[in-house]
């Protein structure tokens, strides 16, 4: 499976490339204003980081749901399908590599977004400030010394319900490619399948959530643990759903 | 050594293929005749595991047809492939990395015979060229099956001959080869066996050198009193 | 080499093989191209070219050493004899058309005379 992944790998260089490109500016133009003593620049660039991170998360997950619709639909499909390797395999690496990807993307904006953010508390006197009060109160509401593990966990489950975003998407394309395949509309009913089983999922998550023990974890977060498990165990349900139709019914 | 047993594949309503049957011997090039659209690319991706038929099983070597039998099995199809980032050497990378059977000495040799280089972009080339390509591609995998789709399509003259004689060197008695073609005239000295298929279905399996010893027909008055 | 229908490819290899033989362009004791040489020289398939190989070395045009190749036959006279065969051949065929035309043994050899006389 390793030789898959980094073929996968290399199918969004591009993106990667802008992205990363995007990532240099931001930080460039927070040290940049960070010497200058611009306020503006310093706050923008960091906020820009930290809100930029959803959506390169986006970007990243929706590019690899088109690529795996290109990966079925057109004659390039025949370099992945003509190698002796079992569709588990194939769909797995193409899980896999969008999923680290996101998940690097993600974590780099995160990560350079925080350390502005708290670069801007510590050099900065007015912004500094605001910065200070907002990070107060964020201490203030999930409890000291639990800061940083509200946000990891926080992350960590934000991060799985973007990964099963990404397999429904994943999903929608195989059933379009395999069951609606005949159909002339099978572009239109995939997207709208992918809306209605998403819809679904959280319908189902919202019933089951009141039955569930309410665990807590790290004090006042988001989500509870109920919230990751479900979440989980829906992904490996979408992965062998879309497994065993590529298995069954795929043609390219 | 592959066998199609009471095949059929539906697109929609469409019966590309109908309840065919058809035995492969090993060692052999057959060639596969018919109009456009009368089935033969389908018949090469279902052997190929490109497509599944709705009906019917494909043994391969006596054994149901599975995906770790593409490992020794080639198929070539008439349009380009490669993904467009690659350069030659990057093809030739991605077939080492995923065939053991892939001769890569061979395959340099051969690209260079050919005059291409390794440093040119696939998308950048001219059709003749890429017609190389994959022909180098797959013709230095040792693969037991070869199915090569039109492989001679939109291809200049001397290209061609290239592509003719590298098939020519690799048909040996350990492999089988099925060239699908419109080409009758330039096949005819080398195809054994003539598979001719008509609207999805088998008309005739011909030996060429019988035929024209027999009846003294040669392949493509053949194929206009059989089509 | 251009192959016309009606007659077997391989019949058609060895004809041209043999003429070659013939003129001396494949001495004898002359290494002959292997199987797959033969078959990408006369675009037939490797089935084919060990069929040529096989019934040429059965007329006795050529013999083959195991692991090493494929000779012209260096028996003397063989290739005198040979070219007496092919002439019978030719001449069988020509006279055989010429008499269906109705042109008499003297006539035929005035014939040839006269077309050998133009042709200079």
């Amino acid at each position: 499976m390793g030789k898959l992944m980094k073929y996968e790998w290399k199918k969004q260089r591009t993106s990667r490339m802008i992205v990363m490109v995007a990532l240099a500016v931001c930080v460039l133009t927070f040290l940049g204003g960070m010497l200058v003593e611009k306020d503006a620049l310093m706050g923008i660039s960091a906020t820009l980081l930290l809100v930029g991170s959803y959506f390169v998360v986006f970007y990243m997950g929706i590019e690899s749901i088109l690529i795996l619709n290109r990966d079925l639909k057109t004659k390039q499909s025949y370099m992945i399908w003509m190698t002796p390797k079992s569709v588990w395999e194939i769909l797995g690496a193409k899980f896999v590599v969008a999923i680290a990807q996101m998940f690097f993307v993600f974590a780099l904006y995160a990560i350079a977004g925080l350390l502005c953010f708290v670069g801007t508390i510590q050099y900065v006197g007015e912004l500094g400030n605001v910065f200070a009060i907002i990070r107060d109160s964020f201490i203030r509401v999930s409890g000291e010394g639990q800061l940083i593990a509200q946000i990891v966990w926080n992350l960590l489950c934000i991060f799985v319900g973007w990964t099963e975003v990404v397999m429904v998407g994943y999903l929608a394309v195989i059933v379009s490619r395999t069951i609606l395949r005949d159909s002339k509309y099978a572009g239109g009913i995939s997207i709208v399948a992918f809306f209605v089983i998403t819809f679904i999922i959280e319908k189902i998550y919202n019933l089951i959530s009141n039955v569930l023990p309410n665990v807590e974890v790290a004090g006042n977060s988001f989500f509870g643990v109920g919230y990751l498990v479900y979440y989980i165990i829906i992904c490996v349900a979408v992965f062998l759903l879309s497994g065993w139709m590529a298995d069954k019914k795929l043609s390219v | 050594m592959l066998e199609y047993r009471n095949i059929t594949k539906k697109f929609g309503n469409k019966e590309a293929v109908k309840e065919l049957t058809l035995k492969l011997k090993k060692g052999t090039i057959y060639g596969l005749l018919g109009e456009n659209g009368s089935g033969k690319t389908t018949l090469m991706k279902m052997a190929a595991g490109l497509t599944q038929p709705t009906e019917g099983e494909i043994l391969f070597e006596g054994h149901p047809l599975s995906y770790q039998d593409k490992a020794s099995i080639a198929y070539m199809s008439t349009e380009p492939f490669f993904y467009s980032y690659m350069k030659v050497k990057d093809v030739e990378e991605y077939y080492a990395d995923f065939f053991e059977d892939f001769d890569r000495e061979q395959f340099r040799k051969t690209i260079e015979r050919l005059g291409l280089n390794e440093e040119m972009k696939a998308s950048a080339m001219s059709s003749g060229m890429n017609a190389k390509l994959k022909a180098a591609a797959t013709l230095a995998r040792k693969a037991d099956l070869l199915l090569l789709d039109e492989p001679l399509n939109g291809v200049d003259y001397k290209a061609r001959e290239e592509i003719i004689a590298l098939i020519l060197e690799e048909a040996d008695e350990n492999r089988t080869m099925v060239i699908s073609t419109h080409l009758i005239e330039e096949v005819e000295s080398f195809i054994e066996d003539a598979i001719f298929i008509k609207d999805g279905q088998l008309v005739d399996v011909v030996n060429v050198e019988t035929e024209r010893m027999t009846t003294g027909n040669s392949l493509a008055e053949l194929y206009l009193q059989k089509m | 080499m251009e192959y016309n229908s009606g007659s077997p490819i391989y019949l058609q290899v060895i004809n041209e093989l043999k003429k070659k033989m013939v003129k001396g362009e494949l001495k004898p004791g002359e290494k002959m191209p292997s199987n797959r040489e033969l078959a990408v020289l006369y675009k037939v398939n490797q089935n084919t070219a060990a069929r040529i190989y096989r019934e040429m070395e059965m007329a006795g045009y050529c013999y083959t050493k195991r692991g090493i190749g494929t000779f012209v036959s260096e028996e003397e006279y063989m290739f005198d004899n040979v070219k007496k065969e092919m002439a019978e051949e030719l001449l069988k065929n020509f006279v055989h058309e010429m008499r269906d035309l109705g042109f008499q043994k003297g006539e035929i050899i005035e014939q040839i005379a006269d077309y050998e006389e133009e042709q200079k």
